[in-house]
């Protein structure tokens, strides 16, 4: 089982939490379908998306899309910091058989679980005077198994949250 | 695909991050105060204070150094008296010669512009004195036109010596007693040879100006006539204000008799310049903003004949804070009338219109003042809003962020309570022990900052990054691979060595001050096995602590509160080690901000403790197979009686929705 360096862990797992977050909170910021991001969209895994947005257990990505449309138009999420740690870098849980060029992908970090840590601010609406808070934000990302096959689907995502802990602060 | 890759991203979020300085820069709304001001230039093209500013870069375009490089210190100082005293100059001395003035400025400027090869270089400014006294000054225009000619003419013959040169004069402004001319630096020397000259029987006297074209207003150069005219100003102004009620009453003002017979209100251009003037004499009356908001509340324009705000626009500009406005009596009639009024008065509570035709005409106008004016709550008289509906309305503008809960504290046998119990008393005392103990070779910790977050602008000026900004591993900013590498520190060693280079930090107690935290935890699958056993990992626990410390930087000896958030990912310890290490510390700081109350805003009962409010849900949860959600709902409902939550249960069981209960696994 060849382990990626740590030079490489560091590069892949900051490469992995970028693209996450500003695709993320666009999504986010856009209205977009949050499903995709979250271990949810695929049978590969077993077991939901733990999601804890405001101290409240959320079941599903469309729940906490809920959640956040009854708040109302003009909510905007802004990513001031992000931080990266590799929590696993051969990460097995509810893994395939099958995943392409195992010693391959595996090296180059392509299987690893990571924690994202965000800091930013929510603005409530629009123009000077509206409302501003500081969030907090920590996700585990864990490897989309069908992006490892042999033909990924296409446009799948490399990470998929499998933790959200969101707080408003 | 790595390097090239992850510089693109770099890139792409130093994007974002100047786009947002864009958005601030841009709300700084500097450039609206601009705008503001360049409507305020004199419908004559008077010279004065606040149109000069904007009119410079035109006329003085021939490179007029001199006047750009001493003009803002000006600017500074001019705020006061002097200003009002210039301002009032300006309206009541120039007149109707200021046209002629303007004419002689840019015809000058033509021909400076056609002389360019000698004139290069900044105008000299002279004052000339004796204008008044000369027979001249009986000529329609003061007797300017005049003494121009006379001065280039006498000017121009010194030069006869040499080729014979004509002398320009490219500027003239008449303050009070003076005459201010700008000329080039040759002909000034020319011009000032025709010092103690008789003009029209007047001795003229020609020295060098220190106050460019005598815009400054200083007192030196107002006259006797002004002084004693603002004087007289200032008393009808004193008379016309009620201090007890902060009233300035300026209605009626054609028929103020003191006015009338100083000639204030001949005829309607001359009753526009009295009232700016007169705003002018209030500005300068007072010291700051905060004096003139505390004296003046209450202004009454009634019955003033006002057809359209336009001629009492300064009323705006000079209280912007006005609270109350009486308006009746005068011929507004439409909103178009009001126009150059709206977006002002930020603060104005009440407005008197009757007795305007706008009353007949527009049936809609009290709405319509509603929208103008943020704060305006009543109408002749009758109260149309309450402060409450105001605030409500506002609110309404606005999204209503998802709420807050208490701890979403999902504990595994008491690990992450006892991990954080430990934890913030040994980081705050025995940093390297808490490293030793809790963390291993393995062992991750990185901290991020944000310098820029938001913050309570009341709240103290926040603590400096300095000590933090060299190992920040904020993404957003360290973009190099290298950098990034070296900024996540791995290891007992490493981390137990930069925490001994970190301030010192004060947490908290958690047991006596648990509103001062917001910690919420779950379990998570997946991470390394110690022991090597099992190869899908092992279960751990994800917490989440957001909160605040005392920081005491050792360099700089500087105290202060800063908030933090701090992720933890715990593993089990290696065989035979601790029970518990801690896989990754995610430290992220921004300045002090104090957490929002998420325990009044869970739970309406004080008195039960979340705790046991969280295991009397998950222990219903576990009995009826509900979501946790669907179980606090249930439990909420019969006031925390956990028999009674159960009753319920059964009897509703059947018309709950499947998303009530937990999916089972497959």
């Amino acid at each position: 089982m060849p382990l990626p360096d740590t030079e490489k862990e560091v590069q892949a797992s900051s490469e992995a939490a970028e693209i996450f977050v500003s695709h993320f909170y666009d999504a986010l910021n856009r209205h977009h379908a949050l499903l995709p991001y979250y271990v949810n969209s695929t049978t590969r895994y077993t077991i939901p998306a733990d999601i804890s947005i405001n101290g409240a257990q959320v079941a599903t990505p469309a729940d906490y899309y809920n959640l956040l449309e009854a708040q109302g138009a003009g909510v905007h999420y802004e990513v001031e910091s992000f931080d990266t740690h590799v929590l696993n870098p051969s990460f097995q849980y509810n893994a395939p058989e099958n995943i392409y060029d195992a010693n391959k992908a595996e090296k180059s970090g392509a299987r690893m679980s990571i924690v994202v840590t965000v800091m930013g601010r929510v603005q409530y609406g629009k123009g000077k005077e509206a409302p501003q808070k500081m969030f907090n934000e920590t996700f585990v990302l864990v490897p989309n198994w069908e992006s490892l096959q042999r033909n990924p689907p296409r446009g799948a995502k490399r990470w998929l949250i499998m933790s959200q802990n969101f707080r408003a602060l | 695909m790595a390097p090239r890759g992850s510089r693109s991203q770099a890139s792409a979020g130093r994007e974002t991050r100047s786009s947002a300085l864009n958005s601030k820069s841009t709300s700084r709304g500097g450039i609206h105060k601009r705008r503001a001001g360049s409507t305020r230039i004199d419908t004559d093209g008077d010279l004065d204070m606040g149109t000069s500013a904007t009119r410079r870069p035109r006329a003085g375009a021939s490179a007029d150094s001199k006047m750009s490089s001493t003009r803002p210190a000006r600017g500074t100082n001019s705020r006061g008296v002097s200003r009002a005293a210039q301002t009032m100059i300006k309206h009541l001395n120039n007149g109707e010669n200021s046209q002629l003035a303007s004419r002689i400025t840019g015809s000058a400027n033509i021909r400076a512009a056609k002389s360019k090869p000698i004139s290069s270089g900044p105008l000299v400014y002279l004052r000339v004195h004796g204008l008044k006294e000369s027979k001249a000054s009986k000529n329609p225009d003061g007797g300017r036109a005049d003494l121009l000619a006379f001065l280039e003419r006498k000017a121009s013959a010194f030069t006869s010596g040499r080729q014979k040169r004509h002398v320009l004069i490219k500027k003239s402004h008449l303050v009070g007693d003076y005459f201010f001319i700008g000329t080039s630096k040759e002909d000034a020397e020319e011009l000032l040879k025709v010092n103690t000259f008789v003009f029209a029987g007047s001795p003229l006297e020609i020295i060098e100006s220190d106050d460019g074209l005598g815009h400054n207003g200083g007192k030196a150069t107002e006259s006797k006539d002004t002084q004693e005219l603002r004087a007289k100003l200032q008393s009808i102004l004193s008379q016309r204000y009620i201090g007890g009620n902060k009233l300035l009453k300026l209605d009626m003002l054609a028929t103020d008799t003191e006015l009338v017979s100083l000639g204030m209100f001949e005829n309607r251009d001359r009753a526009l310049k009295t009232f700016k003037g007169l705003m002018a004499i209030c500005d300068g009356l007072f010291k700051t903003t905060k004096d003139k908001q505390d004296a003046i509340e209450s202004i009454s324009l009634a019955n003033n004949n006002i057809d359209d705000v336009t001629q009492v626009e300064s009323v705006a500009t000079t209280f912007p804070q006005l609270k109350n406005l009486d308006m009746s009596g005068n011929q507004i009639s439409n909103m178009q009338g009001l126009g150059r009024w709206k977006g002002k008065f930020r603060e104005l509570e009440t407005i008197y219109m009757a007795g305007n035709p706008i009353e007949s005409t527009d049936p809609n106008y009290q709405a319509n003042m509603l929208e103008w004016f943020p704060q305006l709550q009543s109408i002749n008289g009758t109260q149309l809003r309450t402060p409450e509906q105001i605030a409500e309305q506002k609110a309404a503008m606005f999204p209503t962020p998802i709420r807050q809960n208490g701890p979403d504290f999902r504990d595994v046998n008491g690990i992450g309570e006892n991990f954080l119990l430990e934890f913030f008393a040994a980081y705050d005392n025995d940093r390297h022990g808490l490293a030793s103990r809790l963390y291993d070779e393995s062992s991750q910790f990185s901290l991020s900052i944000d310098t820029t977050g938001v913050r309570d602008s009341k709240a103290p000026p926040p603590m400096p990054w300095a000590s933090y900004i060299k190992t920040s591993r904020n993404l957003t900013k360290v973009g190099s691979p290298n950098a990034r590498f070296q900024r996540l520190f791995k290891g007992t060693n490493l981390i137990s060595e930069l925490w001994k280079s970190l301030p010192f930090t004060k947490h908290p107690s958690i047991k006596e001050n648990m509103s001062k935290y917001i910690m919420d935890c779950h379990p998570l699958p997946g991470l390394v096995d110690p022991s090597g056993q099992s190869s899908v990992g092992v279960d751990g626990l994800i917490v989440c602590v957001h909160g605040e410390f005392e920081e005491c930087d050792q360099q700089t000896q500087r105290t202060g509160l800063r908030s933090f958030s701090r992720s933890f990912v715990l593993g089990p310890g290696r065989p035979g080690t601790v029970p518990i290490r801690v896989v990754s510390d995610m430290l992220s700081l921004r300045a002090y901000n104090p957490l929002p109350n998420v325990f009044a805003a869970a739970n309406p009962q004080p008195t039960e403790q979340p705790n046991q409010q969280q295991a009397m849900v998950a222990e219903l949860s576990k009995r009826t197979g509900m979501t946790a959600q669907y179980s606090e709902m249930c439990l909420t409902q019969v006031n925390w009686d956990f028999e009674k939550a159960l009753a319920i249960f059964n009897e509703k069981k059947s018309q709950l929705p499947a998303e009530a209960f937990i999916a089972m696994p497959q």
